[in-house]
């Protein structure tokens, strides 16, 4: 019984899935394990991967951020913008903060117009989308910036561990990807030990329960806004980081490959629920497949079926786990479940 | 007294902006704005993006809601354009044109009502959230359109843009369509006893439930008349712009939601009614015409995301003050303390 409660731990089954998927595609084509395409699939995950943990941090508390990728795509933007015209020789690591406090306050808007407006949290969201993106290329710019500053350069070309390929070529795992593991563990370790962070699921399971027990829900969700506006801000920096160049047209519309990682890891929808192991899991899984299906010459075409396909076959999954541990349909979880679904 | 008890306060507010802003405009650039071709391309244009606002209202008013109207949209646009491109005869007797473009029509309805059929499927029986249904098939629907054109632009059939660009007493006929839906769909939601458990579905599952509303026949209807509508969206933009891509419109999801909303549905259901969404659907589409007459520059569709976008939030906010007053006879029953914050 033990054995299977663990087996049927969300994290183990799509860790499973993801090795599943590893080997099989490993063993059609052995190019998937070479250390270039095991170091280039941790670059990928990066940018999806912060905006994943973000969009997982309002999600535990009950709430749909959808302008993640405005929010990133706003704030590298401008940041390149202001880096250009005032400070073009900052360090990367000031650049990343000031697009991270862009991202904190586009976050700041989002959370207060969410928990003032008292409308759902995707609609708003989807406002906010707009208004944003439709701010930046029309007011800021829509030209390409090409001429980033030096630290962006240099910071593209900066590599932790080098290795050499067996055809003498050197390959290095890319700095971004220890930005994405340090993020990664930081919001674990916030989640599962902090006051602030233990109050981020009980305000997405229950929000009248985390009420009663005295949580300032409001100020607890505006939080978790502007947490999720600076990882994005971060991402976008990245994004461009890795390109070496700022376009702001990209991004925003690619959010579902992200929203995917999220569920696929086991968040749930309705808040409250999830792991920040699941979500990296995801973001594996969601880079895995898009990579696999280059490596394995499925056409690109066939992707969104792919992931689409992927994404409603996890959010099944859980729901079955569910249907067999809980029991009518009118038991209280369940009620919550349509008050909090929108 | 009775007049005014059903002279509803949000239709009023919708009706008499959409006049002013035709008013201001047509006072401002009278030779282009009250132009016949201005005003029925106004139409023209109004009817494919009203569609889809419709699909979403009627899903918004059961507390759920639809994000893969457009994806189905096109994707109606695609089977039929390949539909019609391998059965039309290239020089057919003028029965076997009609008979073929009521086919094609016969497909494309089928195709949004399995859109929708599918929705309501993972939605009513396997018990996923709407949100992330719908999310999973918008995907979907467009990675099959994706895989049938292999990314590229179809073009449809004469007979059938014949349809598109017609016109009947000088009104263009997707217009007529337009409101003939929304007549349907009003007569359907007010008059009849599903659109009374759509309501009742959308303010209180549980209160449904308990008053032995089947909640699979309610979320079944809901999405399949969703597929039925957008799939003539897709149909009317197939007739109207000869051609069937699945980029077309991305932006249409927010658009439509913005429709409803603006249209006075409630965001979190059970309240609002659909003339309400098709003076929305008006409303954008003359403020659009008038931001175009201002910016004609290419960045002017920038501009529109940014209007549509602080538009969206600005008749949140105005709900949100309002509450209190002419949305309690709908209202849904409030959580003892703000409850509709959850989501």
């Amino acid at each position: 019984m033990r054995f299977r409660d663990i087996l049927l731990r969300h994290e183990v089954l799509i860790f499973l899935v993801l090795v599943l998927l590893a080997v099989t595609v490993g063993t059609i084509n052995p190019v998937f394990f070479s250390i270039f395409n095991i170091f280039s699939l941790l670059k990928n995950s990066t940018v999806i991967g912060l905006f994943a943990i973000g969009f997982f941090l309002v999600l535990v508390t009950g709430g749909l951020d959808v302008s993640f990728a405005a929010v990133g795509v706003t704030a590298m933007y401008c940041t390149v913008k202001l880096a250009v015209a005032f400070f073009p020789g900052a360090p990367f690591i000031v650049l990343c903060a000031v697009s991270a406090v862009i991202g904190v306050f586009l976050g700041l808007i989002n959370g207060l117009l969410v928990t003032k407006l008292r409308a759902p949290s995707l609609i708003v969201t989807l406002g906010t989308l707009s208004l944003f993106r439709g701010f930046l290329l029309f007011f800021v710019g829509t030209d390409v910036v090409r001429l980033v500053p030096q630290s962006i350069n240099d910071f593209a070309r900066t590599n932790v561990i080098t290795a050499t390929a067996a055809n003498g070529a050197h390959i290095g795992l890319h700095a971004s990807v220890v930005i994405f593991v340090a993020v990664t563990a930081g919001v674990f370790l916030f989640l599962r030990y902090t006051t602030l962070g233990r109050s981020f699921y009980a305000v997405g399971g229950n929000p009248i329960a985390a009420r009663r027990m005295g949580m300032n829900v409001a100020a607890i969700e505006v939080f978790a806004y502007c947490a999720a506006g600076a990882l994005a801000g971060i991402a976008g920096l990245l994004s461009a980081a890795i390109l070496r160049l700022a376009n702001p047209q990209t991004l925003v519309g690619s959010e579902l490959d992200v929203i995917a990682a999220v569920v696929l890891g086991g968040a749930a929808i309705t808040g409250g629920r999830g792991s920040v192991i699941g979500v990296f899991l995801g973001t594996l899984l969601i880079v895995l497949t898009n990579n696999s299906l280059i490596i394995l010459g499925i056409p690109s075409s066939w992707q969104k079926v792919a992931i689409g396909a992927m994404l409603i076959a996890a959010i099944g999954l859980p729901l079955l786990a569910r249907r067999r541990s809980l029991a009518g349909p009118s038991s209280p979880s369940e009620d919550l479940a349509v008050v909090t679904s929108s | 007294m009775r007049i005014l008890r059903t002279l509803d306060f949000r239709l009023t507010v919708l009706a008499v902006a959409a006049i002013l802003i035709a008013l201001t405009l047509g006072a401002m650039r009278p030779d282009v704005f009250l132009s016949s071709l201005n005003i029925s391309s106004m139409l023209l244009q109004s009817s494919t993006i009203g569609l889809l606002g419709l699909a979403v209202a009627i899903t918004m008013l059961s507390g759920g809601i639809d994000l893969s109207v457009n994806a189905t949209a096109n994707l109606t646009a695609i089977v039929v354009a390949m539909f019609l491109t391998a059965v039309a005869p290239a020089q057919g007797s003028e029965t076997a044109i009609v008979a073929v473009t009521a086919l094609g029509l016969f497909v494309g309805l089928l195709v949004g009502l399995v859109c929708g059929l599918l929705n309501g499927f993972l939605i009513a029986v396997f018990g996923y959230s709407p949100i992330l249904a719908t999310l999973g098939t918008m995907t979907f629907f467009a990675g099959v359109g994706t895989v049938l054109t292999g990314g590229a632009t179809l073009f449809g059939v004469s007979a059938f843009s014949a349809l598109g660009r017609g016109s009947l007493f000088g009104i263009p006929l997707p217009a007529i369509v337009f409101l003939v839906a929304a007549l349907v769909l009003m007569l359907l939601l007010e008059k009849r006893r599903f659109g009374f458990t759509v309501y009742l579905f959308g303010a209180s599952e549980s209160a449904a439930r308990y008053s032995g509303v089947s909640a699979r026949r309610v979320i079944f209807g809901v999405y399949a008349v969703s597929g039925l509508l957008s799939a003539t969206a897709g149909l009317l933009n197939l007739g109207i712009t000869n051609s069937a891509n699945v980029d077309f419109g991305t932006s249409y999801v927010l658009l439509a939601v913005l429709l409803a909303v603006l249209g006075g549905i409630a965001p979190s259901g059970g309240a609002g009614r659909i003339a309400g969404v098709v003076l929305a659907a008006f409303i954008l589409q003359f403020l659009s015409t008038g931001l175009n007459l201002m910016f004609q520059s290419s960045s002017s569709n920038f501009l529109k995301d940014f209007a549509w976008g602080a538009t969206l939030l600005l008749v949140l906010a105005i709900g949100r003050v309002q509450e209190g007053s002419f949305a309690r006879v709908f209202a849904r029953p409030r959580e003892p303390s703000g409850g509709s914050q959850l989501s």
